[in-house]
């Protein structure tokens, strides 16, 4: 009979962006095969990105404030210092704890965290096992709790590869000419021998237990590509100018070698499986291998983490995964569930992610249970043991400080603990900042900021700023921005972003812009051209933001909001074309991204594919967690334009929308206020207060409202205006809420007798033509156009101020078309006066 | 037990190779036999 078993295999850290040319030199050949057979994708990391974190959550299926896995380290239960975090401090069942009580056996080799080994039915070669002193004569017994069962121990013991043990045959492939390596002075070849003795001694417990045991399921985990990363990342091609010649020549090679070796693993692990096991190959995040690479890091906690990419890799094989097939949107969260559905198990409602229906060529409908953690009976579960001072590990702290993970712990024992603890903290208020639980994270960070020397306080004041900035409290922001510029003198943070957020908030546009741009000039990245495109968009400058995005776009090819933004930028600038490419490269790159999927729409209904536009539009629709409202529109238009192909338009015009609003618009002195009087008049009923009253300038009355002018704050009146008109002016008009339908009046007037009519309401020269006046109202005539078109729920009719005085009934006509209501048109008509017509060219 | 399958007899050199070192648990074993035999060689012939 068949056994439905699954093997899960951790590269940590492992990443497409090096993995693609490696495939397509034939250097990854058994990750290739597993690929053409198999389904593969970005799998998506979350905040902070620790490893320790990451593969409980993957364990788990549930985010670090629920397993209780929130870092490195941790503190001893008999409170004596600090260790490298252990099973102990989670919280959470495994996958391995479940298995262990339905039945099924599991061998685990490696995982982080896995020790003390739990007693499952099945082996655990946990991650204590491969660390082992680099010194020969150094004696390196198998602790207690390093394996499960205990009677395997003498089995594998000799399966540990020391340092020591590796020769130029080893050495060679990755560093060619490492003879020439001063080891006085540089200890990488220290570091490489390290991080290859503990992955060897990995792999050769994995083949041994799989090869020896029985098992329903399997899970290894590598360190490798991660080291390796941490140790030589900096000396991969591209040369980074920083880096001296000499080195760049002798290390070159190490990342990619890394991944070669990997791949050499992974083949033999293949040949110890059979065509039923279902294979998954993951890595908890990427890691930046481009410009972003970081050659000096800051000295805080887990700073090396800052080179970790959103994105890691996910591979998958199997009887019933689709083949050479590509998925998207898996997160780490997800693994869980659908491990459990591949056994027909059901998923913890209390699990934060789903099953991956996607991978399955035939799908398994998920069962569910409102949790394992209540479920009674055996899970091979630890007590915790509040004695286990043994437990502390020289060997595996050395590394994480090594590493740069953690600091040295303070000699001082009880500063060691309130250092541990604070970062435990913080992570956990990282965590809720990831899940935008901002009061939860806000609650920890506002008492750890109480904190005295020595604890740095300076991080948890820049998570305060993100999410005063995120909540959109400027003042608060600006307050946690000042008190890290004063505190900052050692840091070296970049708090330019942050700036720029506050003043625009304060409409300092320029100021903003200036602030970034120097940014820019000091240290030129991808974030600061987007942000600054970004800037040059709500300028409507739409070439200068394109060449904005399009810088980003040279430092991060593959940013997903890069690729959306230009766009965005593409479409307004009339090049539907590049837009949709564009908007392809953003889904590609993130499949569930909402607003890419809308600029698509929008772009291919300007091409006139109207049916995929649907497609998009209505994708849009469904990613969006509330209602996509234009999404909503633009369907409802390419509904109509399919009814009537001949129609040239963008919008059908004429037509009754239901509970529409009606706008008058216009620069200020264009016939607004006629025009509201017409529509008045006509039976319209205005949204008016009357606070404005007539006067000389407009002795009929200017039926205005006054929470217009504060729009751009507060939109949320505009329900009232629902099958009513009210006067807007012009600038306003884009700060509309998309959720109502406009028909809209534009009045258009010769700008000159507008600028002469405004001159002489305020009391001063009509003959005097300030130029500047003159170009700020055609460039927010132009913008007004470009709106227009991108907006599907504005429908627009410009109507001339003469014609509306001298050829009333016609455009009296238009405008009850225009509207699709009852009009009186005769009213309309009688309301006008010639005479007012004062200031002409 | 997963399926095993069969390797080719191969040389392992003394100094061992990467290739081995992926072999896994029978590759390392087999290279430190090597290593032990040659060390073994070695001491006998200075002997």
């Amino acid at each position: 009979m068949k056994k439905n078993k699954v093997l899960l295999i951790g590269w940590d850290a492992a990443d497409w962006k090096i993995i693609g040319p490696l495939i397509a030199k034939g250097q990854m050949p058994a990750l290739k095969k597993i690929i053409d057979n198999g389904v593969y994708g970005n799998m998506s990391t979350m905040n902070p990105p620790y490893s320790p974190m990451l593969w409980t959550t993957v364990a788990t299926g549930k985010t670090p404030d629920k397993h209780g896995i929130l870092g490195f380290l941790e503190v001893m239960p008999d409170l004596k210092g600090v260790r490298p975090v252990t099973v102990n401090s989670r919280k959470s069942r495994a996958l391995w704890n479940i298995f262990h009580n339905q039945g099924l056996k599991s061998n685990l080799v490696g995982w982080w965290p896995s020790f003390p080994a739990e007693p499952i039915d099945g082996v655990v070669v946990s991650d204590k096992f491969q660390k082992v002193s680099k010194d020969p004569k150094m004696k390196n017994p198998i602790l207690k709790g390093t394996i499960h069962p205990e009677s395997l121990v003498k089995e594998i013991k000799d399966l540990r590869l020391f340092p020591y043990e590796l020769t130029e045959a080893h050495i060679i492939p990755f560093i060619p000419n490492a003879g020439q390596i001063d080891q006085e002075k540089d200890k990488s070849l220290e570091t490489f021998a390290k991080i290859m003795a503990e992955n060897v001694s990995v792999h050769n417990a994995a083949t041994n237990v799989m090869r020896t045991t029985e098992w329903d399921f399997m899970a290894i985990y590598y360190d490798l590509v991660d080291h390796f990363c941490h140790a030589f990342m900096k000396f991969h091609p591209p040369k980074l100018k920083q880096i001296p010649n000499h080195l760049f020549e002798l290390y070159k090679d190490c990342v990619n070698s890394a991944y070669r070796f990997q791949d050499m693993m992974l083949e033999r692990t293949m040949e110890l499986v059979d065509e039923d096991t279902t294979v998954i190959i993951m890595s908890d995040h990427g890691y930046e291998s481009g410009n972003k690479r970081i050659l000096k890091m800051p000295k805080y906690q887990a700073a090396p983490a800052l080179e970790h990419r959103q994105f890691g890799i996910f591979v998958a094989k199997g009887p019933n995964i689709k083949a050479n097939e590509k998925v998207f949107g898996l997160s780490l969260v997800d693994i869980a569930p659908t491990i459990l559905n591949m056994y027909d198990l059901p998923i913890g409602k209390d699990m934060d992610g789903k099953v991956a229906l996607d991978i399955f060529k035939e799908i398994n409908p998920p069962k569910f249970i409102d949790t394992w953690e209540t479920v009674k009976g055996d899970f091979a579960e630890l007590e915790v043991n509040k004695e286990d001072g043994v437990l502390d590990d020289e060997q595996t702290m050395k590394q994480l400080i090594e590493l740069g993970y953690i600091e040295k712990p303070d000699d001082n024992i009880e500063t060691s603990i309130l250092k541990v603890k604070c970062d435990l903290k913080h992570n956990l208020a990282r965590v809720y900042i990831g899940k935008q639980d901002y009061q939860n994270a806000k609650s920890i960070l506002l008492e750890l900021i109480k904190e005295k020397d020595p604890v740095d306080i300076i991080p948890y004041y820049m998570d305060l700023l993100s999410i005063s900035l995120n909540e959109k409290e400027y003042d608060l922001a600006e307050i946690y921005l000042n008190e890290l510029r004063t505190r900052d003198k050692k840091f070296g943070i970049n708090t330019y972003f942050s700036e720029a957020k506050i003043l625009l908030s304060k409409n300092k546009v320029n100021e903003a812009l200036s602030v970034l741009t120097k940014a820019k000039e000091a240290k030129p990245n991808g974030e600061v051209w987007f942000q600054i495109g970004k800037i040059y968009m709500r300028l409507d400058k739409y070439e200068d933001a394109n060449y904005a995005f399009e810088n980003a776009l040279k430092f991060e090819v593959d940013n997903a909001k890069y690729h959306q933004a230009i766009a965005v930028s593409f479409l307004r600038l009339n090049n539907p074309e590049e837009a949709a490419d564009h908007a392809l490269t953003a889904i590609e790159l993130v499949k569930y991204f909402s607003n890419a999927h809308y600029t698509l729409g929008e772009a291919l209904e300007k091409l006139g594919d109207l049916d995929n536009a649907k497609i998009a539009y209505e994708t849009a629709m469904k990613l969006k967690p509330r209602t996509h409202h234009r999404a909503e529109k633009a369907l409802e238009n390419i509904e109509e334009k399919k009814e009537d192909l001949l129609q040239l338009t963008d919008k059908k015009t004429g037509v009754f929308r239901e509970n529409q609003i009606v706008i008058v618009s216009g620069l200020p002195r264009s016939g607004t206020s006629l025009m509201m009087q017409m529509l008045d008049k006509g039976g319209l009923i205005t949204l008016t207060d009357d606070n404005r009253k007539a006067d000389v300038s407009n002795p009929k009355g200017y039926l205005e409202y006054d929470p217009v002018m504060s729009l751009h704050k507060d939109n949320t009146w505009l329900h009232k205006a629902q099958n009513k008109s009210v006067k807007i002016v012009a600038p306003l008009l884009k700060f509309l809420d998309p959720k109502y339908r406009y028909k809209i009046i534009f009045m258009n007037r010769n700008i000159n007798e507008v600028i002469k009519s405004q001159q002489k309401m305020i009391g001063k020269d009509p003959e005097v033509l300030p130029t500047k006046l003159y170009n700020g109202y055609t460039k927010l005539l132009n913008q007004v156009e470009v709106w227009k078109e991108k907006e599907p729920s504005v429908e627009l009719i410009y109507i001339d101020y003469k014609d509306a005085l001298y050829n009333t009934e016609e455009v009296s006509k238009s405008i009850k078309n225009f509207l699709g209501t009852e009009l009186n048109l005769e009213s309309m008509r009688s309301c006008v006066d010639t005479s007012l017509y004062r200031n002409r060219e | 037990m997963s399926k095993q399958k069969k390797v080719e007899p191969f040389k392992i050199p003394v100094k061992g190779s990467l290739g081995i070192l992926a072999l896994g648990d029978i590759g390392v074993r087999a290279w430190r036999e090597v290593r032990k035999a040659n060390n073994l060689k070695s001491s006998n012939e200075k002997k």
